[in-house]
């Protein structure tokens, strides 16, 4: 099965038309690899955005 | 982003040791977090945030005021790490060599301060599988919301470059996670199933 575009509309940051999401909706339903990208990606995207910025210890400079 | 008055980087750039030292202390902290998030070891991360100031001290006259000081200085930091990285590399200490982390905590209950610990370990164990030049621009792009050509100027990409390597680290990491907790789910259901006799 050609994945393409699907993968790259999956972990894409701008948003999709309504066209592409329906053909990417369509496309989950029969493909479980492409299924399983999308919460994976979200919870590294929310755990990124969760982990606060590593500071240096005191008296770094 | 941090802002620095143009006017303390031109008394820097004239050698003023006290604007230079305003500049450090204004971005000790979002260098530090790049080195951090690229190396994955507090010390070598004190390490190369130092190298990255005595390299913008040495460069400064060189700096172009039209370009954002922020980019400039992080991109100072990101391609030091990443030759950091390729000479760990070829000196054989991979990146499954990586140390165990250390963050310090400003105040730590002792259940947060683990949890904030375990939270540190599985991003670096995240960033760890992809290659330095991914890991930069996916650490530019989550950590300092650079645009893609902010990320193309750090890191010496074309935009489409940089395009391509954040679609190729996001599956890495989207694939690495799910492996991840394949492998938890598995250790779980063993220690569950440990008999009792």
């Amino acid at each position: 099965m050609n994945h393409l575009p699907y993968k790259e509309w999956l972990l894409t940051e701008a948003p999709l038309s309504a066209e592409q999401d329906d053909a990417l909706q369509e496309h989950l339903r029969t493909c479980e690899a492409c299924r399983q990208i999308e919460p994976a990606w979200m919870d590294v995207k929310a755990l990124m955005q969760k982990t606060p910025a590593a500071e240096p210890l005191p008296g770094f400079s | 982003m941090i802002y620095l008055e143009p006017e303390v980087i031109k008394q820097a750039q004239k050698g003023d040791t006290e604007a230079f030292t305003q500049m450090v202390e204004a971005y000790q902290r979002p260098v530090f977090n790049l080195c951090y998030r690229m190396l994955g070891e507090h010390e070598e991360a004190e390490d190369a945030a130092q190298e990255t100031f005595l390299r913008a001290y040495d460069n400064l006259k060189r700096y172009d005021d039209e370009r954002s000081f922020s980019t400039w200085i992080l991109s100072i930091a990101a391609h030091y790490c990443i030759d950091q990285l390729r000479k760990r590399r070829l000196t054989f200490l991979s990146m499954d060599s990586f140390p165990n982390l250390d963050i310090p905590d400003a105040n730590p209950g002792p259940e947060a301060a683990y949890h904030r610990h375990e939270e540190q370990q599985r991003v670096q164990a995240l960033l760890k599988a992809l290659n330095p030049q991914d890991r930069g621009a996916v650490v530019l792009y989550y950590w300092y919301d650079f645009s893609y050509d902010e990320i193309a100027a750090s890191l010496s990409l074309s935009v489409s470059a940089v395009k391509s390597r954040l679609h190729r680290a996001r599956l890495a990491l989207a694939q690495t996670w799910t492996e991840q907790e394949a492998k938890k789910y598995a250790a779980e259901r063993k220690h569950h199933e440990s008999p009792a006799l």
